[in-house]
């Protein structure tokens, strides 16, 4: 059956180069296994494992007092130590060092992973998942998906949002999840939109990608599911604009997409969701896609949490010394200042670019061409918010609301001048919400 | 292994796009070359001099300049170069290479004593114009302007004129004559007689500019073709349209810019009343004329027509007003900017302002960008 989608669309964007083709078609395959892991332990979270302890592959490491963060063991070994290492989002964290003992970790199969019936599965069951599957995997945004599942149930949720826009450049994983897990993930979002009793759950496509488009409406026939494909016009994939493209609704600034009854999930997410609903498996590893100009063998691999990121170059090969090592996509990724960092369940790419990629001109005079303003999805001004900020102007700050910036990158992207836009707002926004508490001072 | 990056610890993004000032300078000169080359086959070799001229004295100046302050020069991202460049095509033929010189080091005084690209509130060549309008008000508006005659295109020698008939189209004029140029009143000095006729020759206003249209302008062809008297790049219309449609494209120039220009000088032209004398009616409503069914129409269209296509207006709304600095910053602010413009136009026409009306406009709209500015603030996304 067809279904006509009424889509909206958002102010702003641009269709950046994908620079998805070389391994947008690379199923996902297994890494050697490093020698140490360093699994990261969530703030507040107690290990629950000592030096010395043998701890199997799914064992828990940490617990967390609600429960949401606990974390689990990806392989079979040995706990060496309790360590503080880098990840690209923190300088230092707390980490289990694991021992590897094992041979190989063997990304899940496709054909395998599909329950006979998704919607058999128990109540208890799924709240169970949620805490294994979506718990232990940290969203995209950082936000954590299973105490926005649970919050959702409690407060009831009309619309469930799968992101599979994948809208950034250079990231395919969870392209490629869609592709070889498309039924699972389906099959999850079936039973979270009945578990959460929604009215609607979308899951959004690249329309660039025709097959996989024609490949999930055929998945999600006879499932309430709606698969819509969006034009990936940069930055589609945010939970702001997803919202408004699919409900046509705003998020109000300092709200959230639960606040006005969506929520949105990545596709990461609800496949690590899926896995704990049909195997009962927590969330220890993910897909990673390595790529860029220098690396030798770009692909996608099944990644285990707390791999070194040396670990991951040395496998996958370096033709040439690169420039810049970058996690997640170049538009809001992270650089990193060296090979010495530990990636982790929220890290969807790895690139290692070479000087002739993203170089970037020293910054001139604004020049008022208002191409920022243009391309702001958010609708900011952030030539104008970079001047209040350069001259401390915080009345003219304050109208201009920084606030709601969702550090899409883009302002910097098109500026010709090459100023640090999308950098500046970003870093008042984070001192703003430092200092006062962003629910408030929207409501006075 | 050691690894040697490149770390920016300032954040994302790390990918940019390739497009500097540089590019959108280079952009812009190349849809200069119709009306450059529209230029040197109408009045002649001196086109290329006066650019030239002026490139190089805008160069030298900047690089003094800079000296002189102690700033970084700039001149490598070729803005002032497209500054130059569009000075020389909005002088006259006739005014000589000293005028060009010495509008060239004006336009960069008026650009970096502000501070330079980015600074500046009203467009660099506009002020250099103005200046030298009051400095040398008749080699910038002289009473006739030249334009090659049929044999001598882009060879002629402007200064071997003889003056024509106003209304003679062009190519009816003798190729074979002696003079290498004819000379003219420009088509927008005669439109703004209309407006300022003593009153004691005033006629019925459609009667007026039946005559206008019928004995004094010349056909339309040439003012689209730029056979008419007027500056080296501002008379060709076909040659700006050309130019113009492509920065449209490249969307160096936002379409609502020209759009509303075009739209606010129409509104303008048709809706203003034309005096008319003690005998006739006092105003010429076209749309009023248009319900009401009155033979006129045809006349009240071709009246708006020619504001469209006679003296620098669209030269000016593709190329001078649509300056990234000079404008404004909004896109909804560019339709006012335009609007007020292409209002103005015919406001300062009828005012008795021939020369350089739309400059004049773009230079007062200039003034109120940091108003519409206000104005047009948009609503932050949630707020």
């Amino acid at each position: 059956m067809f279904r006509f989608i009424r889509r909206g669309t958002f102010y702003g964007g641009i269709f950046l180069p994908s620079e998805k083709s070389s391994t947008e078609n690379r199923p996902i395959e297994p890494l050697p296994l490093p020698e140490r892991l360093y699994v990261p332990v969530a703030e507040g979270a107690v290990p629950a494992v000592h030096n010395g302890d043998r701890v199997r592959a799914g064992q828990r490491l940490a617990r967390s007092e609600s429960g949401y963060q606990d974390t689990f063991c990806p392989v079979d070994g040995r706990v060496r130590a309790l360590a503080v290492a880098a990840t690209a989002w923190d300088d230092e964290v707390l980490t289990v060092e694991i021992e590897v003992q094992q041979e190989r970790l063997t990304p899940p199969s496709s054909t395998a992973a599909s329950p006979p019936d998704w919607t058999a599965i128990a109540e208890d069951a799924v709240t169970q998942a949620v805490l294994l599957g979506a718990g232990s995997a940290r969203a995209d945004n950082g936000g954590l998906a299973a105490e926005q599942i649970k919050q959702a149930r409690q407060r009831g949720v009309a619309h469930v949002i799968v992101n599979g826009m994948e809208s950034e450049p250079c990231r395919t994983a969870d392209h490629r999840l869609l592709v070889e897990f498309g039924a699972l993930v389906v099959g999850a979002a079936h039973r979270l939109h009945e578990y959460l009793d929604a009215k609607r759950t979308y899951v959004a496509v690249d329309a660039a990608q025709k097959e996989l488009v024609r490949a999930m409406h055929e998945l999600a026939r006879r499932t309430p599911i709606r698969v819509v494909d969006l034009p990936n016009r940069y930055p589609v994939g945010t939970d702001p604009l997803l919202v408004q493209t699919l409900l046509g609704r705003e998020i109000p600034l300092g709200r959230e997409a639960l606040d006005i009854g969506a929520l949105v999930l990545g596709v990461d997410t609800i496949f690590h969701l899926g896995r704990a609903l049909s195997e009962q498996v927590p969330a220890t590893a993910r897909v990673l896609t390595v790529a860029g100009a220098a690396i030798d063998r770009p692909g996608n691999y099944w990644v285990p949490n707390g791999t070194p990121v040396r670990h991951v170059l040395q496998s996958a090969g370096l033709k040439s010394q690169p420039s810049q090592l970058i996690v997640g996509g170049p538009m809001t990724g992270r650089s990193l200042p060296d090979d010495d960092i530990v990636l982790t369940l929220r890290c969807p790419a790895l690139l290692a670019l070479l000087p002739q990629d993203g170089t970037r001109a020293p910054s001139t005079a604004c020049v008022r061409c208002g191409w920022c303003a243009e391309v702001c999805p958010m609708m900011l001004e952030p030539a104008l918010l970079l001047q209040a900020i350069e001259l401390q102007q915080e009345r003219q700050l304050a109208r201009l609301h920084p606030g709601a910036c969702i550090d899409c990158g883009l302002c910097s992207y098109v500026c010709p001048s090459s100023l640090p836009l999308a950098s500046s707002i970003s870093d008042v926004r984070a001192s703003l919400e430092n200092g006062t508490d962003r629910g408030q001072t929207n409501g006075a | 292994m050691e690894l040697e990056t490149h770390h920016r610890p300032e954040g994302p993004p790390y990918w940019h796009s390739t497009e500097v000032l540089r590019h959108v300078s280079g952009v812009t000169l190349v849809a200069l070359l119709p009306v450059i080359a529209a230029g040197a086959l109408l009045f002649g070799l001196r086109t290329f001099l006066y650019i030239s001229v002026a490139i190089a004295c805008a160069a030298a100046a900047e690089l003094f300049i800079c000296k002189l302050l102690n700033r970084r020069t700039q001149i490598r991202n070729g803005h002032t170069v497209v500054l130059a460049t569009i000075l020389a095509l909005a002088a006259p033929p006739a005014c000589g290479i000293g005028i060009i010189a010495c509008g060239a080091v004006l336009l960069v005084v008026a650009k970096q004593v502000v501070g330079g690209l980015g600074h500046y509130l009203w467009h660099p060549v506009l002020v250099a114009r103005a200046v030298l309008c009051f400095m040398f008000p008749v080699l910038m508006v002289p009473d006739h302007w030249p334009v090659l005659n049929e044999d001598h295109l882009a060879t002629g020698d402007i200064a071997r004129a003889a003056p024509r008939r106003d209304n003679n189209t062009w190519f009816d004029l003798d190729p074979l004559a002696e003079n290498e140029a004819w000379t003219a009143a420009r088509p927008v000095r005669i439109l703004t007689d209309l407006y300022n006729v003593p009153p004691a020759e005033a006629q019925p206003a459609s009667e007026s500019v039946l005559r206008l249209v019928r004995d004094k302008l010349p056909p339309a062809l040439d003012c689209l073709l730029g056979t008419t008297g007027g500056g080296i790049g501002e008379t060709s219309v076909i040659a700006i349209l050309l130019g113009g449609v492509f920065l449209v494209y490249r969307s160096y120039v936002h379409w609502t810019l020209p759009v509303f220009a075009i739209v606010g000088l129409v509104a303008a032209a048709a809706i203003l009343p034309i005096p008319g004398g003690p005998s006739g009616e006092a105003l010429a409503w076209w749309p009023i004329r248009l319900i009401s069914g009155n033979p006129s129409l045809p006349v009240g269209f071709m009246l708006v027509s020619y504001h469209l296509i006679v003296g620098e207006f669209m030269f000016a709304i593709f190329f001078v007003a649509s300056d990234m600095t000079a404008s404004p910053i909004r896109t909804r602010g560019h339709a006012y900017y335009g609007f007020g413009i292409g209002m103005l136009t015919v406001g300062l026409r009828m005012a008795g302002f021939a020369a350089g009306s739309t400059y004049w406009a773009i230079l007062i709209m200039s003034t109120l960008i940091p108003a519409i500015d206000r104005l047009t603030r948009r609503r932050v996304y949630g707020t």
